[in-house]
């Protein structure tokens, strides 16, 4: 579904992408790790056109999207939560849902997928008419991937979509994305939690300063232990 | 001094005030969404006022009616303005943006002022329906037409412009580049026409209440400075992109000015900035803003 080919990004003259290739399978999880500031953000973000790369290409459902601008991904199907949530933390919940509606054909379909999430997180549908900033944490990052929902996005990107939450919270947010993919949503994760991301995922590439490191089945990279003596020390010791 | 001229002051003052509101309320509009600090507003309330002066004078159409004609003009001219100067500062940062807006729009107050003065001349001008001086009397007040209708119309623009933004689908959009031009990017919208359509319609405001000022008042190519400076202090004392409070601030303004001008005489001009430096001081986000100061 999308093919991304040996792109290089760049900050002004600062280098944070350096051929950088993997693809998704439509209907997958794949999952994205590597440590604070390796790149995995901006890889999210040149996909969802906040980004161009300087050299490369990003190929969607067979045809090209890398000089597109970020409105026009939406309409496609693309659509990224971002990493800090990125609401309109001034409107109320009910109008950033909405506003997560805004591409034609989603519009059109606003009532039904409002239906659709609040059945996954019932607690916004009390919260409609409450400024989105004086919401918790954890509530804002629903209300964030509630609206990336409400676009009817075929892929689905997702930026640290645990991050600062509590683990109660956290896995209420896991359980929503595993209940979206089984509809048959296909994601890009970038997570820190990463034992959650690949016990979802079904493939995993690993960034280095900008690189990638290493890729595969996720089943198989959460028992190399290379991945766990760099990426799950903590939590196998907590665990 | 009869309580009866106290409360005559007043209400003029509550007349003029209503046309302080509509004059900022573009200026303080475009600055929440686009932190575009447009000083040359006051020009554009100029033309706005020549617009609706020669509508009324050349094919002597009733300037009530020819307002929403005053309202387009200006906004396609508004339109034109953005793509030739302002389109290309919305990459930059914020701060940076505010910056350099500020220099683009004093360059226009010259361009727009020394071109107002040669076309138009420097003399005053309004433009005088058939009705004006007519009014009525409620308990010995006189409440003259024009600006009735003049209150009436700011009260419309302003809250309807509320009522845009808050319920259609592009007044919220509009709020959303205000609130966060990133994530409006993000959920589909595109910002450079919300940019465009938004500085367009801040130019249509302003010159609607040109045309107002033209019909109540006089214009002249040199009015700009002046009428900036009223909508800068009720920006400031309303809160920065509240819209409603621009509205109630150029009345609170509009009343302080009049009853301070029984004493004070002409320096009653110098009450507004007072109250500008004292809003700064005590009440940095204005009487009805938000800390955040967005539309």
């Amino acid at each position: 579904m999308l093919d991304v080919d040996r792109i290089d990004v760049f900050y002004g003259d600062l280098q944070a992408v350096w051929e950088v290739s993997f693809s998704v399978e439509e209907k997958g999880i794949v999952a994205i790790l590597g440590s604070n500031g390796s790149g995995k953000s901006t890889i999210l973000k040149t996909l969802a056109g906040l980004l161009v790369p300087s050299k490369g290409s990003i190929q969607f459902k067979g045809s090209r999207i890398d000089t597109l601008s970020a409105h026009k991904r939406v309409d496609l199907g693309i659509c990224l939560v971002p990493e800090g949530r990125g609401l309109f933390p001034g409107m109320s919940v009910l109008e950033n849902l909405e506003l997560g509606a805004f591409n034609t054909e989603a519009r059109k379909r606003t009532k039904e997928t409002l239906e659709y999430v609040h059945g996954m997180f019932p607690i916004l549908a009390g919260r409609e008419r409450q400024p989105a900033g004086t919401l918790s944490g954890g509530e804002q990052q629903m209300v964030a991937i509630a609206r990336g929902l409400m676009a009817k996005p075929e892929l689905l990107l997702l930026d640290e979509p645990s991050l600062g939450l509590a683990p109660l919270v956290t896995g209420a947010i896991f359980e929503a994305i595993e209940q979206a993919n089984e509809t048959g949503l296909t994601m890009v994760l970038v997570e820190q939690n990463v034992e959650r991301s690949l016990k979802l995922a079904g493939t995993a590439y690993i960034i280095e300063n900008g690189r990638i490191v290493g890729q595969g089945d996720a089943d198989h990279l959460l028992h190399d232990q290379r991945v766990r003596d760099a990426y799950l020390g903590v939590d196998e010791s907590s665990s | 001094m009869t309580f009866e001229f106290l409360i005559q002051i007043m209400v003029f003052g509550v007349f003029v005030g209503s046309l302080y509101g509509l004059a900022a309320v573009g200026f303080s509009f475009i600055y929440g969404v686009m932190r575009i600090l447009n000083i040359a507003h006051g020009e554009l309330i100029m033309l706005g006022g020549y617009v609706g002066f020669s509508i009324c004078s050349y094919y002597h159409i009733d300037p009530f009616l020819s307002l929403p004609l005053v309202g387009v003009v200006l906004f396609v001219l508004g339109a034109g303005l953005y793509k030739a100067f302002f389109s290309r500062i919305i990459k930059f940062n914020e701060e940076l943006r505010t910056n350099t807006s500020l220099l683009i729009s004093f360059g226009l107050i010259l361009i727009l002022e020394q071109s107002a003065l040669l076309s138009f001349s420097a003399n005053d001008r309004s433009s005088s329906p058939s009705y004006a001086g007519l009014g009525m009397e409620i308990y010995n007040i006189q409440f003259p037409y024009l600006r009735m209708g003049i209150l009436l119309v700011s009260i419309v623009l302003i809250f309807g412009l509320q009522l845009f933004l808050r319920k259609t689908y592009l007044g919220k959009s509009i709020r959303a580049a205000a609130e966060n031009w990133e994530s409006a990017t993000l959920v589909g919208i595109n910002i450079k026409r919300v940019y465009l359509i938004s500085f367009s319609l801040s130019c249509a405001l302003a010159g609607m209440a040109g045309s107002m000022i033209a019909v109540g008042y006089s214009i002249n190519p040199t009015m700009g400075l002046e009428w900036i400076l009223k909508a800068m202090v009720i920006a400031i004392m309303a809160g920065v992109g509240s819209i409603g409070g621009a509205f109630i601030a150029g009345v609170m303004l509009g009343v302080v000015e009049a009853v301070s001008s029984i004493y004070l005489g002409p320096y009653m001009q110098g009450i507004g900035l007072v109250i500008f430096l004292m809003v700064l001081m005590l009440r940095p986000q204005g009487l009805f803003g938000a800390k955040r100061g967005r539309v």
